[in-house]
C-alpha cells in the first residue's frame, strides 16, 4: 500500500520523503476544512518547489462553498493551475463545476468524508470528471473491499488517525460560551473535547472560519486489519511530528497494533466502523437498543 | 432576475406562485396535507429513504397517494435519499421504474448513482437533488444541471442574500426550505449518530446525537460548571413565515415544509397556514400586510421554539436550544370532523385527544377563519349524553354552532 499524509508542518516534507510516502494533501487559508498548515497560493507554490515532484500535492479544497465565495474560489482554483500541484481533494460539486470550466489539468479527488458508500457510486461520478475516491469513515471492512475490488478509479482508504464526525457552519462553541457568559477560545490548538453525558466518550471540537469541526479522539488504527486497496490516508489532526513518523514507519513495516499501543500507551485506538457497522433499519435499531440495555 | 408577475387591469398579481410541498408519514397525512393546501406532497418509501423511524410508503401507498393527489392536481414526490451502501444497491433499477409506472411526479435523491441511473432508465419522473447533498452555490447547481436534473434543494445554509444571488445566476427549479425543523451540522455530513450510537443517519437512523447533553474540557478542566446548562448542539426549528412575500419576489420555485414524522395535527396548521398566506400575498402583492395571525397559528403546531436559521445571518446562541426544557407540547389535536349536520348542529366527529364537556376547542380548516367555541354537548354514536371523549378514534357527535365541514380539526385550547 501507498500512503497519502494529511501535510501538518512544513518540516516533515523530506522526512516523508525519506519514508517514500506517496503524495501529501495541503490546507488551505480559506478554502478548507479540517487542514492544519492553512496555505496561501504561494505557500502552497513554496511547498511544491520544496517537493520538487518527490511525493504529490494535493490540495485541500473541501469547504461547502456559499454563494458570496465563489468568485474568490475561482480566482483560487486558477491560480493552482499555475501552481504545478497533481491534484484537488473537494466534497462541493461547485469546485469540480468550476475547475473543468477552467479546463485545469490537476486530479479531481472526491472526499465527502461521508458519502463515498458503494462502488456504483463512485463509478457514476467517475464518468462526470472525479480521477480518485477517498472512501467514507463509516464503512465495514468488508464494504471497502467491495469498493476497492469494483472501483474503476484509485480509491484512498483511510488507515489511521483521528475520524471525521461532523462539520457546522454555526459557530456551536462560540455561542455556547455566550449563552454561559464565558470567554474561552475555540480554535483547533485549544484541543477543546466534548464528552456525551452518561458516557466515556470524548471527541475534539473546533472552530475556524469555516464553522465547527467534530473528530474522534480515539485513532483510528488499522495495522491488524490488511486494509486493501493502493492507498491509505494517514490523518494527522492532533498528532506530533514524532508520533507521525513512527505511525508512518510502522505501517510500512507491517507492525502490529500491540506494538504501537506499548509504546504509545496515552493513545487510544479503535477500528472505526470496520468490525462494527452500523444499523439504521427500525428492526436492527430495536435489536441493538434491547442488546445494549443488558 | 426572474419575472414572477405581470399587470393586469393596472394591479400587479403574481403569475408564479411557488409550489407548497409538504411532508407525510403515512396516507392519512398525505390526504390531509393535500385537502389543506399543498401543491405537491414528499414521502418516503419502503426503501431507499431516509427517515426510517417514520411510517413510510409501500409501492401500494404511493400509488393510492399518487391517485389522490391527481384528484386535486397535486404532485407526489418521493425520497430516496438514502446514501447507498453496496447492500442497497440491488433492487433500485426495479424501484424507480415502479414509480416511474405508479406516476409519481418527482424523486429527491442524494446519491448520484440514483441520479444518473433514473436518467438512463429515460424515467418521466423529475429528478431532484437532495438536501443531504448541501448544495448551496449556483456552481454546484449547475452542476447538477448538466447531468439533466430538474430541480437542486438547496442545503439549509443558504441565507437570502445567497438565495438572491443564486436565483438571479440559474435557471433550474429551485426548492428552499421554509419551515420545520433544523440539522444542526451541513446535511449528509453527520456521523455524530453514528458514532455515539452506532446508528447510520445517512440511511435514515440518525439518533438526533446533536441534542444530546454533552460536557466540554479544555485538557482536564471541564470548562461548563454544574451550575451551567450543559453544551447541546440543538437547533430551534425554523419558520420563514414573516418572509415569504420576498421569496415568492426572487422566483424561489418550490417552499418545502419539513417533518414527514410530524402529526396530522402539525400538517394541517402548518400547510393551511402558508397556503392561505401564499394565496393572499399572491393575490395582491403590491398591498399585502403581513399579518401576525399566520405565527401565532404555527405556534399552536410549533414543539420548539422558532427562528429564522441562517436566513439574515449566521445564527447565535438565540437560534439554538440549550436546554431541552424549551422543547414544549403542541396544543391537543383533539378532534376531526367527520360530517356536519347544520340543521341539527351536529358535527360527527372522530376523537384523536382526550377532551370533555367544559373544554374549550378550536375549530381549523383549509379555507376558513378559526373560532372558538367551549363544548357544552357531546353523544356517542348511539345519540347518549357523555361527559368525556377518552377514546382514540371513537365515533362521536359534539353540538357546534358555527360552520364546519368535513375533514375540519378541533385542538383543545382551554378548560
Amino acid at each position: 500500500m501507498k500512503y497519502i499524509v494529511h501535510l501538518n508542518d512544513i518540516e516533515m516534507i523530506e522526512p516523508l520523503i525519506e519514508r517514500q510516502i506517496a503524495g501529501v494533501i495541503v490546507g488551505t487559508d480559506h478554502y478548507s476544512n479540517g487542514g492544519i498548515i492553512n496555505s496561501s497560493i504561494e505557500q502552497i507554490r513554496q511547498i511544491v518547489a520544496k517537493i520538487n515532484h518527490r511525493m504529490h500535492v494535493y490540495v485541500l479544497v473541501n469547504r461547502l462553498f456559499h454563494q458570496h465565495e465563489i468568485a474568490s474560489l475561482k480566482v483560487f482554483l486558477k491560480d493552482l493551475m499555475e501552481s504545478d500541484i497533481d491534484g484537488v481533494v473537494f466534497q462541493d460539486f461547485g469546485v469540480l463545476n468550476i475547475v473543468q470550466e477552467l479546463q485545469a489539468s490537476y486530479k479531481m479527488i472526491y472526499a465527502p468524508d461521508t458519502l463515498n458508500t458503494n462502488h456504483q457510486t463512485m463509478n457514476s461520478l467517475s464518468l462526470l470528471g472525479v480521477d480518485a475516491f477517498m472512501l467514507a469513515g463509516q464503512l465495514h471492512y468488508d464494504e471497502v473491499e467491495a469498493i476497492v475490488n469494483h472501483s474503476q478509479k484509485p480509491c484512498i482508504v483511510p488507515v489511521h488517525g483521528v475520524q471525521y464526525i461532523s462539520c457546522s457552519r454555526r459557530e456551536l462553541l462560540t455561542n455556547y460560551f455566550s449563552q454561559i457568559n464565558k470567554s474561552e477560545s475555540s480554535r483547533y490548538q485549544d484541543k477543546i473535547k466534548i464528552k456525551v453525558n452518561n458516557k466515556e466518550e470524548y471527541s475534539y471540537i473546533y472552530e475556524d472560519e469555516a464553522g465547527t469541526h467534530i473528530y474522534t479522539t480515539n485513532e483510528l488504527c488499522t495495522l491488524n486489519l490488511k486494509i486493501p486497496g493502493e492507498y491509505g490516508y494517514i490523518e494527522t489532526l492532533y498528532l506530533d511530528n514524532d508520533y507521525i513518523l513512527d505511525v508512518i514507519d510502522y505501517y510500512q513495516n507491517h507492525f502490529l497494533e500491540e506494538e504501537l499501543k506499548t509504546k504509545y500507551p496515552e493513545h487510544n485506538y479503535d477500528h472505526g466502523f470496520l468490525e462494527d457497522g452500523t444499523v439504521y433499519k427500525i428492526e436492527d435499531v430495536r435489536k441493538r437498543e434491547e442488546h445494549e440495555k443488558r | 432576475m426572474r419575472n414572477v408577475s405581470t399587470i393586469i387591469d393596472g394591479k400587479r398579481v403574481i403569475t408564479k406562485k411557488p409550489e407548497l410541498l409538504a411532508p407525510a408519514g403515512n396516507l392519512e397525512k398525505l390526504k390531509v396535507a393535500i385537502m389543506y393546501g399543498a401543491d405537491a406532497v414528499f414521502v418516503g418509501g419502503k426503501e431507499f429513504s431516509l427517515r426510517s423511524l417514520a411510517s413510510n410508503f409501500t409501492l401500494e401507498d404511493i400509488k393510492e397517494a399518487v391517485e389522490f393527489a391527481n384528484l386535486y392536481h397535486a404532485k407526489i414526490h418521493v425520497t430516496c435519499n438514502i446514501i447507498l451502501h453496496e447492500e442497497n444497491l440491488e433492487g433500485i433499477r426495479e424501484y424507480l421504474k415502479a414509480l416511474d409506472e405508479i406516476g409519481v411526479a418527482a424523486i429527491i435523491v442524494a446519491d448520484p448513482y440514483i441520479m444518473l441511473l433514473a436518467k438512463q432508465l429515460h424515467l418521466s419522473l423529475q429528478v431532484h437533488v437532495s438536501t443531504q447533498l448541501s448544495s448551496t452555490n449556483a456552481e454546484a447547481i449547475r452542476f447538477w444541471q448538466k447531468q439533466g436534473l430538474e430541480r437542486v434543494v438547496l442545503g439549509r445554509e443558504v441565507d437570502y442574500q445567497d438565495l438572491k444571488a443564486i436565483m438571479a445566476e440559474t435557471d433550474i427549479e429551485v426548492e428552499y426550505f421554509i419551515h420545520g425543523a433544523l440539522c444542526i451540522s451541513y446535511s449528509g455530513r453527520c456521523m455524530l449518530s453514528n458514532y455515539y450510537s452506532r446508528r447510520d443517519a445517512n440511511r435514515g437512523g440518525c439518533s438526533q446525537s446533536c441534542r444530546w447533553y454533552y460536557d466540554i474540557y479544555k485538557g482536564d478542566r471541564k470548562i461548563n460548571t454544574d451550575e451551567d446548562i450543559p453544551f447541546s448542539m440543538s437547533s430551534k426549528d425554523l419558520s420563514l413565515v414573516d418572509h415569504i412575500g420576498e421569496l415568492i419576489e426572487l422566483g424561489v420555485d418550490s417552499f418545502k415544509i419539513e417533518g414527514r414524522m410530524k402529526s396530522l395535527h402539525y400538517i394541517a396548521t402548518v400547510v393551511s397556514t402558508y397556503r392561505k398566506l401564499i394565496d393572499t400575498y399572491c393575490a395582491d402583492p403590491d398591498h399585502f400586510e403581513y399579518d401576525p395571525k399566520y405565527m401565532t397559528e404555527l405556534n399552536k403546531a410549533a414543539n420548539r421554539a422558532l427562528t429564522l436559521g441562517f436566513y439574515n445571518q449566521k445564527p447565535s446562541q438565540n437560534d439554538q436550544l440549550f436546554n431541552l426544557r424549551d422543547e414544549h407540547p403542541t396544543q391537543e389535536f383533539c378532534m376531526r370532523v367527520l360530517h356536519y349536520n347544520p340543521v341539527t348542529q351536529l358535527a360527527k366527529i372522530e376523537q384523536r385527544n382526550y377532551f370533555k364537556l367544559g373544554d374549550v376547542v378550536e375549530f381549523f380548516s383549509p379555507d376558513r377563519d378559526n373560532f372558538k367555541m367551549v363544548v357544552r354537548e357531546l353523544y356517542n354514536e348511539d345519540m347518549e349524553k357523555i361527559e368525556v371523549a377518552n377514546h382514540p378514534m371513537e365515533v362521536l357527535y359534539v353540538k357546534v354552532e358555527g360552520l364546519v365541514k368535513k375533514d375540519d380539526m378541533a385542538r383543545k385550547v382551554g378548560k
